[in-house]
C-alpha cells in the first residue's frame, strides 16, 4: 500500500481527491506524495501524524533543534534547500530534517542516515533561525567580499574623489583666468552630451519601434508545451509593510498558468514588519508559499531580501515581482520557451510592466506613458543594439545558476536591477526581453513619485560611478559599442535630468529679460547647438512618448504626451533630491508606498 | 554565407552604382547649361546665401530674410564647406541621387513582397526621375529637388504602412493570418514606416516653407486609406495623426519660433517665399502658375488633365485594372498637391503637366502592394505603358500650349539670358577695379551665388557695415541698390546712401555706369570719389 492510499484509507482524502492527484501527478512529472499538502488537502498536523506513522520518521521539534555545521558543510546550502532539507542536531546527535524525509535527493541522503520529518511551513522558519545571521553575512557582504570593484559599498573611490578634485580645482583656476573660454567649454561639453543623449534615446525607440518583439514566442508554443518538461520555478516576493496587498499577492501567483507545485514561491519579509507576516499567513497560502524573515540589519534594502532568498531558491529559474504585479498568467511559459530558443549566454528575460491603474490621474497617465515607452521600445531598441539593458525592477527572469555566478544583487545599490544587468553584460551574458506584461500599480502621489524615482536616480548614478571605476577596462570587457550605450543610457538618463532645468532656467531668464550677458558664452555653432537641443531634444522627447501608445493601444493617452514638460519638471526635484542623497546618505532605501490606488488590480487585457 | 547575402550585396551594389549615376549625370547637365548662361535665379540666390553665411555672417542661415528654404541651406553650407563650387547645384545631383536610390530599394523590397512581380513597379519608379520635368529642376540646381526627395519617400511610406495595414486587416478578416500576427505585432513592428514618413514630411516643409500646407489635404486622405474598421476608432486615428503630422507642425513651430527671436516676425520667411516669387527673374516668372492661368483658367486645366492622362498611361491603366474605389482616391493626390500649392502661390515649376507626372510615381508605389494580380502579359504591357507615358511626357511638354511648359521647354534648347545678378557678376570678375562694392542685401545674395564668393561685397549684414557707411573716406566704389521695377519696395540700402551721399557730398561724385536703355540693371549706380580738396 503507498502513501496515497493510506490517506485514502484512513479518510483523510477521498477517492476522487486521490484520483485527482495521481492525475496532476502524471501531468505535472511529480510524486503524488507532496502533492497532497500543495493542494492543501490535509491539515498540517494530520499530515505529519499520518506521515510519520508510515515511514516511521519522528516529527522534529523545531525549538530543540540546533545548526549541524559539519554535517552542512558536506552540502551547498542550494543543495540542502533544493531537497526542502536541513542540517540539524538535537540530543540524539546529527539528522536530516526535511520536508519530504522519505524522497530525499541521493546527494543529501547519503550524508546522515538519521531522519526527522517538518512541515513545510516550518522549513523556512526553522532555516532562518537556525542559519539566519550566516545567510544574512552572505546577502550583505557577499559580492562585496567576492568582487569588490563592482560594489557599491563605497560610493567614489579614492581614485574618483581625486579626479573629482583635481578637475574641479583645474576648471577654477581656468575659470578665474579665463571665464569665457571655460564657461563656454562647459556650455558646449553640457550640449554635446545632451545632444548625444537624446539623439541615442530616440534611436532606441526607433530601433524597439522596428523590431518585432511578438514574434518571440507564439501562442501555439505556450499551448504545446508540456507540463511534466517545465522546470521548477522560483518566485521571489520582497515585501515590506504591505499587509493590504498580501491576499492579492497569494492570490494571483496561485492563478498563475505553471503547475502549482512547480513553483517556489518565496515572501521575502523584513523582521520589524509582523503585520506583513501575520497577514500572508493569514491569507492561508500553499505550502510552497514560504513566508522568509529576514533579519534586521543594515542596508536595508529590497536586493539585501533578494540574495537572501536566492541563497535557498530552488527554481532552475528564478523571477522577482512586486507585492501589487499582476503578471500574465503565461508570462512564465514563455519565459522558459524563450530562455530555450535564445543562446546559452541569454542570462535573463525582462517582461514589459505597464500600470492597471493609469487612468486614475494625470501622474499615472505620465508614468505609464513613460513606462510604455521604456519597456515596448527603449529595452527592445537596447536588445537589437547590443548594449547592456539595465534590468527593470520586477519581472526579470534569470537562470537561477548564472544568478548565483554573479553574486547575486548589490545590496548597496538601489537600482540593483540596473547594475546587474551591466554586470551581466560585462561577463559575457546577454538580457533579452520578452512580449510578456506584468501590471503594477503606477504611483499615484507625487510625493511618493519624488520619493520612489529619486531612489532610481540615485540607483542610476551609483550604477554609474561603480561601473566607471575602471572605464578602460569596461571597454575591454563590454566593447566599445557596450560601453557608449552604458554612458549615453546610465549616464545620460540622470544627466538630461539634472541639466534640462538649467537649460530651462538659462532660456526662460532670456525669454524674459532678454539679456544679452550670454551671448558672449555662445559662438554661432553651439548657439544652434543650444538651439538644437532645446527645440529639437525636447519636440523629440516628447515625441516618441507618443509612439508608447501604440502596441498597448491605449490611443487616448497619446495627447499626454505634450504635457511631458511638466513631468519633467518633477524629474528634475526627483534628480536633485537623488544626488543629494548619493553624497549624504547613498545606501538609504526610499521605500515607495503601494496600495494606494483606488483602482481594482485586474489586468486590462492582454497586450497587443 | 546564407543564400540572401549574394543578392543583398548586389542589390547595395546596384542601388550605389544607380545613385552615383544619377548623380552624375545631374552634376554634368547642370555644369553644361552652367557654362551656356543657364543658371536658375533660385540657385543662384541659395549659392550666395550658402557663401555669405560661410565668409561673413552664420546666423544668415537662421533669420529668414531669404526666400530659398533652410534645409537647402543647411545641407548647402556643408557642401560648400567641403569644396564644391555650386552648392545647390551638388544637393540637387545628391538629391536625384538619393531619390533615385530610394526608388529602388523601396521597390526591391516590394518586388521581395510582391512574389517576384513587381518588375513592372520598378521600372516604374526608377523611371520617374526620367521625367523631363524632374530632370529640368535638377540640372538647373533647383531646391525643388529636394522638395521631391523628401516628399515622394515620405508619401511612399506612409502608403505602404496605410496599405499593409488593410491588407493585413483583410487578411486577419479572412483567417489567413497565423496566431502572433492576430496580435497586431504585424503593424506595430512596422511603425517605423511612419516614423520615416513623418520625418520626411518635415523635412519636406524645410525644403520648402509652405510645404505644410500638405497637412490640409492629407488629414482626410490618410482618414480614408485606413481599413473602415479602423476609422470608427477616432483615438487611434488621432494619435496616428499626431505621429504623422506632430514632426510637421513642429518645424513649423520651430522655424517660426526662430523666425521670431531673429527677426522679430514669426512668419517672415513665408512672407518672404511669397515676396521672392513676385520678384523671381523674367524668365522663371514665366513659370508662375499665376502669370500662366490667368489668361486661360479653363484651357489650362483641361490641358493638365489630358496632359496628366497622356503622361501616366500606366497609372490609369492600373486604376482600371484594380477597380478600387479608395485606390482610385489616390488619384487625387497630385491634384490636392498642385492645388495647394496653387493657393499658396508656391513653387511654380512644378505647375505644370510634368508636376503632376512626377506626382502620380507615388501612385505606382501604392498601386504596386497589389501587383501580385497583374502576371504574365500583363507586367510587359506595364512596362511599355510606362516608357509611353515617359515619352509622351518629353513630347508634350514641347507642344505644351501652357507658357510655364513652353517656357520650360525653351530653357532646354535655348540658353536663358542672364538675370541682371549675373551680368553684374560678370562684370565684376571682369573689372575687379570696381570693388569693393556695397550692395543691396537681397540683391547681392544672387550676385554672390554668380560670383561663387563674397569677398569685397559688403552688405547690411556684413561686419562693419555701419563703419564702412559713415567714415568720412568709405572704402567703397560700386553701389548696388536695388530695381526700382521690382513690386517689393527697396531695403533700407537706399536711404543709407542717400544719407551718406547728404554726409559726404562735399567730396563724392555719383556716377551711372549703364543706361537704362541697355541694361535690365538701371539702377545700378557707379560712386567714384575724389580725394579729398587739399586745404
Amino acid at each position: 500500500m503507498d502513501f496515497l492510499e493510506e490517506l485514502a484509507a484512513s479518510g483523510l482524502i477521498t477517492f476522487e481527491q486521490r484520483q485527482r492527484v495521481e492525475q496532476l501527478a502524471r501531468k505535472w512529472g511529480l510524486p503524488g506524495r507532496p502533492l497532497v499538502r500543495t493542494l492543501r488537502l490535509v491539515p498540517r498536523d494530520a499530515w505529519l501524524q499520518a506521515y510519520s506513522t508510515f515511514y516511521r520518521i519522528p516529527v522534529a521539534s523545531t525549538d530543540r533543534l540546533a545548526w549541524d555545521p559539519d554535517l552542512a558543510a558536506r552540502a551547498p546550502l542550494t543543495d540542502w534547500a533544493k531537497a526542502l532539507a536541513l542540517p540539524v542536531r538535537d540530543e540524539a546527535g546529527p539528522a536530516i530534517a526535511a520536508v519530504d524525509p522519505a524522497e530525499l535527493p541521493p546527494e543529501i541522503s547519503c550524508l546522515c542516515p538519521r531522519r526527522l520529518l517538518l512541515a513545510e511551513e516550518d522549513w523556512t522558519p526553522t532555516l532562518v533561525r537556525l542559519h539566519g545571521a550566516e545567510m544574512l553575512d552572505e546577502a550583505i557582504n557577499g559580492l562585496a567580499r567576492r568582487l569588490p570593484e563592482v560594489s557599491a559599498r563605497r560610493t567614489f573611490t579614492r581614485t574618483q574623489i581625486a579626479f573629482i578634485w583635481i578637475s574641479s580645482t583645474f576648471y577654477l583656476l581656468w575659470l578665474w583666468w579665463n571665464p569665457v573660454l571655460a564657461l563656454t567649454t562647459l556650455l558646449a561639453a553640457i550640449n554635446i552630451f545632451f545632444f548625444i543623449c537624446v539623439a541615442f534615446k530616440t534611436l532606441l525607440v526607433l530601433l524597439g519601434a522596428s523590431r518585432q518583439t511578438a514574434s518571440k514566442v507564439s501562442r501555439e508554443e505556450v499551448a504545446d508545451l508540456r507540463d511534466d518538461e517545465l522546470p521548477l520555478y522560483t518566485v521571489l516576493v520582497p515585501v515590506y509593510k504591505e499587509p493590504a496587498v498580501i491576499p492579492h499577492l497569494v492570490r494571483h501567483l496561485a492563478h498563475l498558468d505553471y503547475p502549482l507545485a512547480k513553483l517556489d514561491v518565496q515572501v521575502l519579509l523584513e523582521q520589524d514588519d509582523p503585520a506583513t507576516l501575520h497577514a500572508f499567513l493569514a491569507s492561508n497560502p500553499p505550502p510552497n508559499f514560504h513566508a522568509v524573515v529576514v533579519p534586521t540589519a543594515l542596508p536595508k534594502t529590497k536586493p539585501k531580501a533578494c540574495n537572501f532568498g536566492l541563497q535557498i531558491a530552488r527554481g532552475d529559474f528564478l523571477t522577482i515581482y512586486d507585492a501589487e504585479d499582476l503578471p500574465e498568467s503565461d508570462q512564465l511559459k514563455k519565459v522558459i520557451i524563450a530562455f530555450r530558443k535564445l543562446p546559452p549566454s541569454t542570462m535573463c528575460i525582462q517582461a514589459a510592466l505597464n500600470y492597471f491603474n493609469w487612468r486614475e490621474n494625470l501622474l499615472t497617465r505620465m508614468f505609464t506613458l513613460e513606462y510604455s515607452n521604456w519597456f515596448d521600445y527603449n529595452l527592445p531598441g537596447m536588445e537589437t543594439l547590443g548594449v547592456p539593458i539595465p534590468l527593470g525592477g520586477t519581472s526579470n527572469h534569470f537562470r537561477c545558476d548564472r544568478l548565483r555566478q554573479l553574486c547575486g544583487w548589490d545590496p548597496f545599490n538601489v537600482t540593483e536591477d540596473a547594475d546587474l544587468g551591466i554586470r551581466a553584460s560585462a561577463l559575457g551574458y546577454t538580457v533579452a526581453t520578452i512580449d510578456s506584461t506584468t501590471y503594477e500599480e503606477a504611483n499615484r502621489a507625487y510625493g511618493n513619485w519624488i520619493r520612489q524615482r529619486s531612489r532610481w536616480i540615485k540607483g542610476y548614478l551609483q550604477t554609474f560611478l561603480v561601473h566607471m571605476r575602471q572605464p578602460i577596462r569596461m571597454i575591454h570587457k563590454v566593447g566599445l559599442k557596450a560601453f557608449l550605450g552604458f554612458v549615453f543610457f546610465i549616464g545620460g538618463t540622470p544627466f538630461i535630468f539634472l541639466t534640462n532645468p538649467v537649460l530651462w532656467a538659462v532660456f526662460i531668464l532670456w525669454l524674459i529679460t532678454g539679456t544679452t550677458a550670454m551671448s558672449v558664452l555662445l559662438p554661432p555653432w553651439l548657439l544652434y547647438l543650444s538651439l538644437a537641443n532645446l527645440l529639437a531634444g525636447n519636440f523629440l522627447a516628447v515625441y516618441v512618448c507618443i509612439l508608447g501608445v501604440f502596441r498597448r493601444r491605449n490611443f487616448p493617452m497619446s495627447i499626454y504626451a505634450f504635457v511631458n514638460p511638466l513631468y519633467w519638471m518633477m524629474h528634475a526635484v526627483a534628480s536633485y533630491k537623488g544626488l543629494y542623497q548619493l553624497v549624504v546618505k547613498p545606501f538609504y532605501w526610499e521605500k515607495t508606498e503601494h496600495g494606494l490606488t483606488t483602482v481594482k488590480a485586474t489586468m486590462p487585457g492582454s497586450p497587443q | 554565407m546564407t543564400p540572401h547575402q549574394p543578392a543583398a550585396r548586389w542589390h547595395r551594389g546596384m542601388i550605389l552604382t544607380a545613385a552615383l549615376a544619377m548623380t552624375g549625370a545631374v552634376l554634368m547637365a547642370g555644369h553644361w547649361l552652367s557654362q551656356r548662361g543657364y543658371s536658375s535665379s533660385r540657385s543662384l540666390y541659395a549659392d550666395g546665401v550658402i557663401r555669405f553665411a560661410i565668409e561673413q555672417d552664420p546666423l544668415i542661415l537662421m533669420d529668414g530674410h531669404h526666400a530659398a528654404p533652410p534645409l537647402l541651406h543647411w545641407l548647402g553650407a556643408l557642401v560648400a564647406l567641403a569644396g564644391a563650387d555650386h552648392p545647390s547645384l551638388w544637393i540637387a545631383a545628391l538629391s536625384s541621387g538619393g531619390l533615385m536610390s530610394f526608388f529602388i530599394l523601396f521597390t526591391l523590397r516590394l518586388q521581395k513582397r510582391s512574389g517576384g512581380t513587381g518588375r513592372a513597379c520598378w521600372m516604374a519608379c526608377a523611371a520617374a526621375p526620367l521625367q523631363s520635368g524632374w530632370w529640368a529642376a535638377a540640372a538647373a540646381g533647383s531646391p525643388t529637388v529636394l522638395m521631391w526627395l523628401t516628399l515622394l519617400p515620405a508619401l511612399a511610406l506612409l502608403a505602404r504602412y496605410l496599405l499593409e495595414m488593410r491588407v493585413f486587416v483583410a487578411a486577419r478578416a479572412r483567417g489567413q493570418m497565423s496566431a502572433w500576427l492576430e496580435s497586431d505585432g504585424y503593424l506595430q513592428g512596422r511603425l517605423h514606416l511612419l516614423w520615416g514618413a513623418a520625418l520626411l514630411l518635415a523635412l519636406t516643409s524645410l525644403a520648402q516653407p509652405w510645404q505644410g500646407l500638405l497637412l490640409a489635404g492629407f488629414l482626410p486622405l490618410t482618414w480614408w486609406l485606413l481599413p473602415p474598421g479602423e476609422r470608427g476608432n477616432g483615438a487611434k486615428v488621432f494619435t496616428l495623426w499626431l505621429l504623422i503630422f506632430t514632426p510637421l507642425l513642429a518645424t513649423q513651430g520651430i522655424m517660426a519660433y526662430l523666425q521670431g527671436i531673429f527677426s522679430g516676425d514669426p512668419w517672415l520667411y513665408l512672407h518672404h517665399s511669397r515676396e521672392a516669387l513676385l520678384r523671381m527673374a523674367p524668365q522663371e516668372a514665366l513659370h508662375s502658375t499665376a502669370l500662366t492661368l490667368c489668361t486661360s483658367p479653363g484651357r489650362a486645366v483641361l490641358w493638365l488633365l489630358g496632359g496628366f492622362l497622356l503622361a501616366t498611361p500606366l497609372l490609369l491603366y492600373l486604376l482600371l485594372r484594380l477597380r478600387s474605389a479608395s485606390v482610385a482616391l489616390l488619384f487625387l493626390v497630385p491634384w490636392i498637391v498642385q492645388a495647394i500649392m496653387f493657393t499658396a502661390g508656391q513653387e511654380p515649376p512644378s505647375w505644370h503637366v510634368f508636376g503632376l507626372a512626377q506626382l502620380s510615381t507615388i501612385l505606382c508605389f501604392i498601386l504596386a502592394a497589389r501587383f501580385k494580380c497583374i502576371i504574365g502579359v500583363e507586367k510587359a504591357m506595364c512596362l511599355i505603358l510606362l516608357w509611353v507615358g515617359t515619352g509622351l511626357g518629353w513630347l508634350l511638354q514641347d507642344r505644351s500650349p501652357l507658357a510655364a511648359d513652353q517656357a520650360l521647354a525653351r530653357s532646354w534648347r535655348n540658353p536663358a539670358p542672364p538675370p541682371e545678378e549675373q551680368m553684374l557678376a560678370h562684370q565684376l570678375k571682369r573689372n575687379p577695379e570696381w570693388l569693393p562694392l556695397l550692395a543691396d542685401q537681397r540683391l547681392a545674395l544672387p550676385i554672390i551665388g554668380a560670383r561663387g564668393t563674397s569677398r569685397g561685397i559688403i552688405t547690411q549684414r556684413s561686419p562693419g557695415y555701419s563703419t564702412t557707411l559713415f567714415q568720412s573716406n568709405p572704402p567703397v566704389v560700386t553701389i548696388a541698390t536695388r530695381n526700382p521695377s521690382w513690386p517689393v519696395p527697396g531695403g533700407a540700402l537706399t536711404d543709407d546712401v542717400f544719407l551718406m551721399l547728404t554726409i559726404h557730398s562735399s567730396h563724392l561724385k555719383l556716377e551711372r555706369i549703364t543706361t537704362p536703355e541697355t541694361s535690365q540693371f538701371h539702377r545700378i549706380h557707379t560712386w567714384r570719389h575724389h580725394p579729398p580738396p587739399q586745404p
